[in-house]
């Protein structure tokens, strides 16, 4: 079996088994100003921790149980980019609209992730953004004063 | 269905990445959103220049709809004429106030960024909740004040506060006490009450703040709880609930047959107290202009007719002497909070 | 009690109250559809601008914002996946499903009927009974409301069927969620790693948009999904009478749960919601079906968190203790016009009172009016390419949770969550129960330790009160019927088509 590394319930069930463990340490170091254990902070976080323990060792042994692997599918080498991409252009939106300005960082940034994702329409998906990008100006910075960085060009 | 096959689109967008990602490091660190881009710390310009000639941005550092908000937005409404600028108030929450009295902390200096807070923040940075403290600012003035009432079931046997701390005195830890959240205002001031009459009471908090304690209270589950004089009306209007006494410094207009701890005898006056903070070096000019404004703001009738209607308790201190009441107010919230045991461990 | 109701009747059904209710459920539909702004921000905002206004017409306003915020936020939960508040991320379950399969128009349509449904059933419920449950809800205190919590805790781990394992973690993850902060029983820190933000706790709504929003978008661009275009269906929006007729049970039972759950104090859609659908589930004919599009499950929970908007006005007109969060706000109205909700409210001003009742009717209707005539808009707005559709959705769950506290904390909360959600879609762990363990969570907690200091450590309380006693044991009854009534019948109960 060794494909069992690359199955949900395994990857998932060692994942939660740390988190469990360190969840447990954690526990015990919230300091206990109550005498009954039930009316303790640390109590919840402890009943998590022993749940979570509990789970990930359930998870961990399933594939074995069933005999049967559940393998995780991840998309391939280009799709796996466009994802990373994404996810990278997320951060950079919220990192230069200090800079930018809101109007621009997210015209930018809704034009960008278009592209990234193919869009055939250029035409519509143009309009799209500039129109977005105003009805969202309009009620969250208009009407709701959202204080959003105003940026270089000053809005 | 899949169609990604155009190398030339995902190149053409790495590349605008990059000059996005290039563009983006010359513009610097983050600061708060309302601070702008400017250098900070800058000292205002020479006197007698003209201020303000753009709007005020007004942090209020707590959520929309809430105590402090509502007060932070009608003050500044009122202000807005007399200053003869607008005053844009922003919702900052988070970390009981600590997030958006930070980003005042931060932003520049000239008088254009201002925040409200309530005395929350004396013990902010005793928890380790936040670096600065009352004294990291300059007040501009203070504004409003809420007290505290200590109230009971209408068949408690209880009539008057000395008996209420008499029986707490022969009895330490036994009477439930509703209070909001552990280390809140309202907590404290239930701590006050401990440490100036000497007993123990068991407290039973809630986060929701006062009014799951009233409503318990109400339905007699309780033997006392703690909340705003206002919190309590419709249950004492209903007959479910007495008010034994007050903790402000004279008899709230609301409720004039409670007295005062303070007329007991009893050496406890607690209030939450709102004030107008500007960042620390703003020169005095222009806290002085603003002063005059948020003063003229407080004079109007619409503000009187809210302290009325909210129970609340008018408070007044001016720029000079607000400095001195805070400081003095960080002293006692440090002791409370040292007899509550929630000091920061170093 | 004549003369009272004319006159209110005459503010209701004036030109200028109507047109301020109509405004007021327009606003709540956008600013509900719009994950982030939730109805309690719009009314705090709205509110200094009510000062110079009569009440009465005030609340109109109010009233209609807070009815037309839990119509939008089904709207783009429907849609999109990404329930615009809390209360709708019960109807994203078959909503979403219906709108993959070009029916979403329809999905809006019965949610709109069974809002309609729930709002009207707890007004009347409100008019009639508002002293008796308000006496009933004084009675309440930490051991019922643990009870309660316990009830839905439980709830959760039957509602599962696929992988109970998988639920369960995903309930503990968000009772962990709920734990992180200054612990508001003992005031010492819990996992909050000495950041002033975390110490108040996790902001609910960013983790929700994150979890919600950000990680659908991120799952569908992994599934490269993103040309997919979905052509809906403009014509027979409306569902058929026979469906009605068959969703009526559903509609009855879940408008009870609603306005019970409402009528407690506390923000209660989202339990409601999540209990009503548990409910509809556990008592229909072909539970397997739920979560692949049923219109069983976007009735329940619809008509439940609708009728959480009259429930929670019993708690708040009745003992002055706010319903909900937007409740707490139009206390704060109230009080600034010098009215002060509680028991003597009905004695003194009837009038007023009436016209809160009638006002929420008409919201009502408009909320109908908006949501049948709006599922033919909103059913175009998504025939746009999924690939134009995430980048904005993305931009839209950025803005939003930047505009739930007005801090780049909020967006950061976001993106982790929207990055885990997106984890827990790959590796098949569902999402629901992890949202409702953030909000028992505390509620379980809390009340679990006040109780035990209330007791002073006796764990006796919850057994000797008979009002926990009661909802432990209707609880056990619940959950076991299912079991007991195939015990109790030899044969099973006849099918009627």
């Amino acid at each position: 079996m060794t494909s069992i590394y690359r199955d949900k319930n395994f990857l998932s069930g060692a994942a939660i088994f740390i988190l469990s463990i360190f969840l447990y340490k954690g526990s015990e170091a919230i300091p206990a100003t109550e005498k009954l254990l039930l009316m303790r902070a640390s109590f919840f976080p402890l009943v998590i921790s022993i749940g979570l323990f509990i789970c990930g060792v359930t998870l961990l042994t399933l594939p074995f149980i069933r005999k049967k692997v559940d393998l995780l599918s991840l998309p391939g080498g280009k799709d796996m980019l466009v994802l990373l991409i994404f996810i990278a252009f997320i951060y950079l939106y919220i990192y230069t609209m200090e800079f930018l300005g809101f109007i621009l960082g997210t015209l930018l940034y809704l034009l960008l992730s278009m592209l990234l994702l193919c869009v055939k329409n250029k035409i519509q998906g143009l309009l799209l953004a500039l129109g977005v990008t105003v009805v969202i100006y309009f009620i969250f910075v208009t009407f709701l004063k959202v204080p959003f960085p105003a940026g270089l060009l000053g809005f | 269905m899949l169609r990604i096959g155009k190398t030339t689109n995902l190149l053409l967008a790495l590349i605008l990445l990059l000059t996005v990602a290039v563009t983006g490091c010359s513009s610097g660190k983050q600061q708060g959103a309302t601070s702008g881009q400017g250098e900070k710390k800058e000292q205002g310009s020479a006197a007698g220049e003209k201020f303000p000639t753009k709007p005020i941005s007004f942090i209020i550092p707590y959520a929309a709809g809430g105590g402090s908000d509502v007060a932070a937005r009608l003050i500044a409404q009122l202000s807005e004429k007399p200053l003869g600028q607008s005053i844009v108030p922003t919702n900052v929450e988070g970390g009981a106030s600590a997030t958006g009295l930070t980003q005042l902390a931060t932003a520049k200096n000239d008088g254009y960024t201002i925040a409200t807070c309530t005395s929350t923040i004396a013990a902010l940075k005793p928890q380790g909740r936040m670096p600065y403290s009352s004294q990291d600012y300059e007040p501009v003035i203070g504004y409003q004040a809420n007290t505290y009432a200590v109230g009971v079931p209408k068949n408690s046997p209880f009539k008057t506060i000395e008996e209420f701390i008499d029986y707490a005195k022969k009895n330490p830890g036994k009477l439930n006490v509703g209070v909001s959240s552990i280390g809140s205002n309202i907590h404290l001031s239930a701590v006050a009450l401990e440490m100036e009459t000497g007993i123990k009471l068991n407290f039973v908090p809630d986060p929701g703040g006062a009014a799951k304690g009233i409503l318990e209270l109400a339905g007699g589950n309780l033997d006392a709880a703690i909340g705003g004089p206002n919190e309590f009306f419709s249950q004492i209007q209903a007959g479910n609930v007495r008010l034994l006494a007050v903790m402000s410094d004279k008899r709230n207009e609301a409720f004039p047959d409670v007295p005062t701890f303070k007329e007991k005898g009893i050496n406890l006056e607690f209030m939450t107290i709102r004030f107008i903070l500007a960042p620390k070096g703003t020169p005095e000019e222009r806290i002085k202009i603003l002063h005059d404004a948020f003063k003229k703001g407080m004079e109007d009738p619409k503000f009187k007719e809210y302290i009325k209607s909210s129970g609340s308790d008018e408070f007044y201190q001016d720029y000079k002497s607000a400095k001195e009441y805070m400081k003095k107010q960080d002293d006692y919230y440090y002791k409370l909070l040292e007899k509550a045991n929630l000091l920061k461990k170093k | 009690m004549l003369e009272h109701l004319v006159a209110a009747a005459g503010s209701v059904f004036s030109p200028l109250g109507l047109l301020l209710m109509f405004l007021g459920s327009l606003i709540g539909t956008i600013v509900g559809a719009l994950p982030g702004l939730t109805a309690t921000m719009a009314v705090a905002i709205l509110l200094p601008i009510t000062f110079g206004v009569p009440v009465d017409l005030a609340i109109m306003l109010m009233l209609g914002i807070y009815c037309g915020a839990m119509n939008g936020g089904t709207v783009s939960a429907v849609l999109v996946n990404v329930p615009g508040t809390p209360a709708a991320i019960m109807t994203g379950l078959d909503g979403y499903a219906m709108a993959q399969r070009g029916e979403g128009g329809k999905a809006i349509g019965i949610a709109a009927i069974g809002s309609f449904y729930g709002g009207i059933f707890s007004n009347i419920i409100l008019i009639i009974f508002a002293p008796i449950l308000a006496a009933v809800a004084l009675k309440f205190a930490a051991p019922e409301y643990f009870a309660l919590a316990f009830f839905g805790l439980v709830s959760i781990a039957t509602s599962t069927t696929k992988s109970p394992v998988k639920g369960a973690v995903s309930v503990f993850l968000g009772l962990l969620i709920s734990v992180i902060g200054l612990d508001p029983v003992t005031g010492v820190d819990r996992f909050s790693f000495d950041n002033p933000e975390m110490m108040s706790g996790l902001n609910f709504v960013p983790v929700m948009i994150g979890l919600y929003g950000l990680g659908e978008v991120l799952m569908q661009v992994h599934q490269s999904e993103y040309g997919r275009k979905i052509t809906q269906q403009i014509k027979g929006l409306l569902p058929t009478w026979q469906e009605l007729k068959g969703l009526h049970g559903i509609f009855l039972r879940s408008s009870v749960i609603g306005t019970i759950i409402g009528a407690l104090p506390g923000e209660g859609a989202t339990i409601a919601a999540f209990m009503a659908y548990t409910d509809a589930r556990q008592n229909s004919k072909h539970p397997e079906k739920f979560g692949t599009g049923v219109i069983e499950g976007v009735a329940s929970c619809e008509t439940a968190n609708n009728a959480v908007t009259g429930g929670s006005l019993i708690p708040t007109l009745t003992l002055g203790i706010p319903g909900s969060g937007t409740m707490a706000v139009m206390m704060g109205a109230f009080m600034m016009h010098n009215v002060i909700p509680g028991p003597m409210l009905f004695k003194e001003q009837p009038e007023l009172v009436y016209s809160i009742f009638m006002s929420l009717a008409v919201n009502n209707v408009f909320m109908l009016i908006i949501g049948l005539a709006g599922a033919r808009v909103f059913a175009r707005m998504i025939s746009i390419p999924m690939n134009m559709l995430l980048p904005i959705i993305t931009a839209l769950c950025i803005v939003g949770s930047f505009a739930v506290t007005n801090t780049y904390f909020s967006v950061l909360t976001m993106i982790v969550f929207g990055i885990l959600g997106y984890l827990m879609r790959v590796f098949e762990f569902p999402t629901a129960p992890m949202v409702i363990g953030v909000v028992l969570g505390p509620l379980a907690e809390v009340s679990l330790r006040r109780s035990l200091l209330m007791s002073h450590g006796s764990l006796a309380i919850f057994f000797t009160r008979p009002g926990s006693l009661a909802i432990f044991l209707l609880t056990a009854i619940y959950f076991s019927w299912p079991f007991l009534k195939r015990l109790l019948a030899r044969k099973p109960d006849e099918v009627v088509a």
